[in-house]
């Protein structure tokens, strides 16, 4: 907590605070980031076997083999997703099945599972992105700050 | 659980091992194929004498010569600085032909596939100038 | 008669004369199966949405209840319960069927003995003979109200707590023989600054430790009065603070005597975190294993206090911080079994 919001508080509420941190389980932040690293990993490495297979037996080169690879990732996420596995998964790797596209599909899908009984217009509709969403946006903003720095720099700094 | 993690981390490390292996000796196909290959053929010595480079496969055809190298794991960040550095070495050799440098999987897939029915003489020229234009397209990618 | 500044000492015995606990797949592997009247194994209940199925699973805690205090439906006077959804709209669809007055009722988790006091109150003051007092709860329609969608891989950290799918109901009566409800004193909002929503147990044991220690002031008691003294659901880590509390302000409640609903439902085995939560936890426990123990003379008398934290997705993502409240109802056996 920043020490902006721990001034608001009242002395009690302050005592109470250091109180129950004392028995708050910590997250293991260590072991999570472990676990994330080789469940990333395996999920990145399924990614990799999926884009040589196509390379090898059809007609794609590296580059172009990038889309099918993330297409059928994005399949399998959404199928385990729906066969409610994925959840478990990211109870176990955390940010390792979050952060590749799989995570991201996920995000989607299970939202609008989640809202199928309101409806397909307002309720998948509208709520498909709810998760989705602000990454999108972000992502977006970032991109488009990144591509202007980078614009600067090449036309101004000449690098 | 710890014991998992510390097998994972031995095979890892063996995983790079394995894979920094010396290099695959390239397929010479020499000149009384359907085409000449002996620029090709140098042209592969001159790519594989290159520190980055582990592989290598490279087919002339007419004005072009085609060449896929496949390079060591770590240098794959530098692809770019590779593909011109050897590009630069071959236009050294041949001035006069147009060299075309890869480092795509599907291009050096194809080459070989390319390279071993040349060598075998199983394959004609009408053929060849199929393939070459899917290659190329490949190259472009 | 009120005796203090909030507790209400029930004269006229008001007693539980039936109740009907519904549960769950997961509560059903849990540790105490054999309390509950029914499991469902199907997490859906046949419904086409968790939140009917919430309705459902109330609805037959109802009937069951009903049905095991001899009554009919039209015997029941007033019906006072609530639930954790949106406008509490599931125990209002499922008090369509049951054509009683009805009051609805919001404490969050603490609404199981918020129900069960003010039951007791009608009885006790002669406005009702048979009312009818309790709540429910379903894991994935909560999870989808206050977190995230279901199926949703995010990480929960270990001080997060699992909603239980449960629905308890009792019937109050001023005849008949069952467990007495000899007191209840009600809570104030206690907010102690605490803002994570995957802390529950945190910020609501305050709360209960606030209205254990006015319960046994303003009844005069020493807590050893009690057989054990059950909180709703404050999970490993709210126990454990809740403990720490009483140690510094000087009362001598002991370890083995507190005990949490939300710890008693599930096998320590079972992916549950720092234990169950959710109106139903409470309810379901209370109304079930609990009263099955006093029936069976195990416990003389003891104490529910059902926690709820007062937030709202809405109030956590705008930053405020979570106030808690809790009710606690003194149940003591009576009569024969």
């Amino acid at each position: 907590m920043s020490d902006q919001k721990k001034k608001k508080l009242t002395p009690v509420q302050q005592e109470y605070h250091s109180l129950a941190k004392k028995r708050e389980i910590q997250r293991p932040v260590i072991k999570n980031c472990v676990k994330a690293f080789f469940v990333g990993g395996f999920i990145c490495f399924i990614g990799q076997f999926v884009q040589t297979f196509y390379i090898h037996f059809f007609d794609f080169n590296e580059r172009t083999a990038g889309n099918p690879t993330v297409a059928t990732m994005i399949f399998i996420a959404i199928l385990l997703t729906g066969f409610g596995v994925y959840d478990r998964i990211g109870q176990f790797a955390g940010a390792g099945s979050a952060v590749p596209v799989t995570g991201f599909a996920n995000s989607i899908a299970s939202a609008a599972i989640e809202h199928r009984s309101e409806g397909y217009v307002l309720g998948v509709g509208g709520n498909m992105f709810k998760l989705a969403g602000s990454v999108i946006v972000f992502g977006t903003v970032a991109a488009f700050v990144v591509a202007i720095i980078k614009t600067i720099l090449g036309q101004w700094g000449g690098l | 659980m710890k014991k998992l993690f510390f097998l994972c981390f031995i095979f890892l490390l063996t995983g790079c091992n394995f894979a920094a292996k010396s290099d695959d000796q390239p397929l010479y196909m020499g000149s009384n194929k359907v085409i000449d290959q002996t620029k090709a053929d140098e042209a592969k010595q001159i790519i594989l004498s290159m520190e980055e480079v582990i592989a290598v496969k490279a087919v002339e055809f007419e004005e072009d010569i085609f060449v896929a190298a496949q390079v060591k794991q770590f240098d794959r960040f530098f692809l770019d600085q590779i593909r011109k550095k050897a590009h630069e070495k071959i236009k050294k050799r041949y001035p006069e032909t147009q060299v075309h440098v890869s480092t795509d999987k599907k291009v050096f897939l194809e080459l070989e596939k390319l390279e071993e029915e040349i060598y075998h003489n199983k394959i004609k020229k009408a053929e060849i100038k199929k393939k070459w234009k899917k290659i190329e397209d490949f190259m472009k990618g | 008669m009120r005796v203090g500044h909030r507790t209400w000492l029930f004269h006229n015995k008001p007693k539980i004369i039936g109740t009907g606990t519904i549960c769950g797949p997961f509560e059903g592997e849990g540790k105490i199966p054999n309390d509950f009247d029914t499991i469902h194994a199907d997490l859906w209940l046949g419904q086409d949405s968790y939140e009917k199925a919430q309705k459902v699973m109330f609805e037959e805690a109802c009937i069951k209840a009903i049905e095991k205090a001899g009554l009919t439906k039209e015997a029941i006077e007033f019906i006072l319960a609530g639930d954790l959804i949106n406008q509490i709209t599931p125990t209002s669809f499922a008090c369509r069927t049951l054509s009683a007055p009805y009051i609805g009722l919001f404490g969050a988790c603490s609404t199981s003995m918020e129900g069960l006091a003010l039951a007791s109150l009608i009885v006790n003051g002669g406005y009702g003979n048979n009312v009818l007092a309790g709540t429910a709860s379903h894991n994935t329609a909560t999870e989808k109200q206050f977190r995230y969608p279901t199926e949703y891989g995010s990480q929960k950290p270990p001080t997060s707590q699992w909603t239980v799918t449960a629905a308890g109901a009792a019937i109050v009566s001023k005849d008949g023989e069952g467990p007495i409800v000899t007191s209840a004193t009600l809570g104030r909002v206690i907010d102690m600054g605490m803002t994570d929503p995957f802390n529950m147990g945190g910020a609501m044991a305050p709360a209960a430790v606030d209205t254990i220690e006015a319960h046994l002031k303003e009844c005069k008691l020493d807590p050893s009065y009690y057989d054990y003294i059950f909180t709703g659901d404050l999970g490993t880590i709210g126990r454990e603070i809740a403990l720490d509390l009483f140690k510094k302000h000087h009362i001598p409640v002991n370890r083995e005597q507190f005990q949490d609903c939300g710890l008693l439902i599930y096998k320590e085995d079972q992916p549950v975190f720092a234990g169950g939560s959710g109106a139903g936890c409470s309810a379901s426990v209370t109304y079930g294993h609990l009263l099955n123990r006093m029936r069976q003379g195990e416990i003389k008398r003891m104490l529910v206090v059902a926690t709820g934290a007062l937030l709202s997705p809405l109030s956590f993502q705008q930053n405020e911080s979570i106030p808690c409240i809790a009710h606690a109802v003194s149940i003591e056996a009576g009569g024969v079994y």
